[in-house]
């Protein structure tokens, strides 16, 4: 059981119910952003530009959103993101690593362990000291480096949805979502 | 200074420079935003709604806006949402007890009180307690409750993007800049 009901779709707002119809999968996560009304369609949509349309190498952003998991204590986020991560190349150590809590192992190489290193940052002081700013906009573009920011606060906003109504883990999506996102993304 | 640099609006790409250049006199945060690509757009639209589409009343959107920036220290989002919330009906009394860390008093009622103490807990541990949500959710209902939640996630989003780029401060925008960001 969830911490709060899924919202019923008979009653929830048309724009959100048919932005529910038009995914192209059925997770219990997504059903809970029906409470959310016309905010359910622009989140649901910023997320998607951040899974497919990002600068930033997927192995990066999956990184970081595993860190971003594992530091807000998302279940459910963890479990997703573990199937993303994999599909796009994260390693089976660099998992292990994280879920048990390391972020500088010999399985992360230097701009992956900078990465993660301005990740604890960005979430537990907000703003990234200088030196590891400076560190990382010496590997990465500007863009990626604000992509990055987004989507480490972006799942910080995800856990807490997750963990405030306490949606219920289903089976991972995995790359079939990514593809599926994809093919959205060109209609 | 800020941080990053600006990007040229002419160097974004095209749905991004689009947005901007339809937005009236659009303040530091959307110029610099500018760098995140195909995400600029639902970012600025996802605002949009929170600002303007929630069935949370916007006095206590406001008033769990200026409690995630206070506590993130990040002054433009401060100042920014400073000028939002009394325009909004915000009082000055609740305005200084926030700005003081203060979420619970006399000049709060009883809705704010844990409307506050709820975003209080969520943006620092994240899961709010059994007893907490408990309470949230007889005095509101489960769409507001979940407004709630994303105004806090959203703006400790915002504050992040604001401090790492180091944005210049400048004048908080008036209303049409707020109503232009749903990009109709």
């Amino acid at each position: 059981m969830p911490r709060m009901p899924y919202p019923d779709m008979d009653s929830i707002s048309e724009v959100a119910r048919q932005t529910l119809e038009s995914m192209p999968v059925s997770l219990n996560i997504l059903r809970m952003t029906g409470h959310l009304d016309e905010g359910c369609p622009a989140l649901l949509k910023l997320g998607s530009k951040i899974l497919t349309t990002q600068d930033l190498s997927p192995v990066l952003r999956e990184l970081a959103i595993l860190r971003v998991a594992r530091l807000s204590g998302a279940e459910y986020e963890w479990v997703q993101h573990v199937a993303f991560a994999k599909d796009v190349g994260v390693t089976p150590d660099q998992i292990t690593a994280l879920d048990q809590g390391r972020r500088t192992d010999n399985c992360f190489d230097e701009l992956e362990a900078l990465v993660l290193a301005f990740t604890d940052q960005v979430v537990n002081s907000v703003r990234p000291s200088d030196l590891v700013l400076q560190n990382l906009r010496e590997k990465l573009s500007d863009r990626e480096v604000m992509e990055l920011t987004c989507a480490i606060g972006f799942y910080m906003l995800m856990a807490r949805i997750m963990e405030v109504t306490g949606v219920e883990v289903d089976p991972p999506g995995g790359i079939e979502v990514l593809e599926a996102l994809n093919e959205k993304n060109k209609t | 200074m800020a941080r990053l640099p600006y990007l040229d609006p002419k160097d974004a790409v095209p749905s991004a420079r689009a947005a901007y250049e339809s937005l009236p006199d659009p303040v530091n945060i959307f110029r610099i935003l500018l760098h995140m690509g195909e995400s600029y757009v639902p970012m600025l639209q996802l605002g949009s709604k929170i600002l303007t589409a929630q069935k949370l009343s916007p006095i206590l959107r406001e008033l769990v806006i200026l409690h995630v920036a206070h506590t993130s220290r990040s002054d433009y989002e401060w100042v920014h949402h400073k000028a939002h919330a009394l325009r909004d009906g915000v009082t000055p009394e609740q305005v200084a007890a926030l700005e003081s860390g203060q979420i619970s008093g006399p000049c709060f009622d009883d809705t704010e009180t844990v409307v506050l103490a709820l975003a209080d807990q969520v943006m620092t541990d994240v899961k709010p307690t059994d007893d907490m949500l408990a309470e949230a959710r007889k005095m509101t209902s489960d769409q507001e409750v979940t407004e709630v939640t994303l105004t806090v996630g959203f703006y400790m989003l915002m504050a992040r993007l604001m401090e790492t780029t180091g944005v210049d401060m400048d004048e908080p925008p008036g209303q049409e800049l707020i109503d232009a960001l749903s990009l109709d």
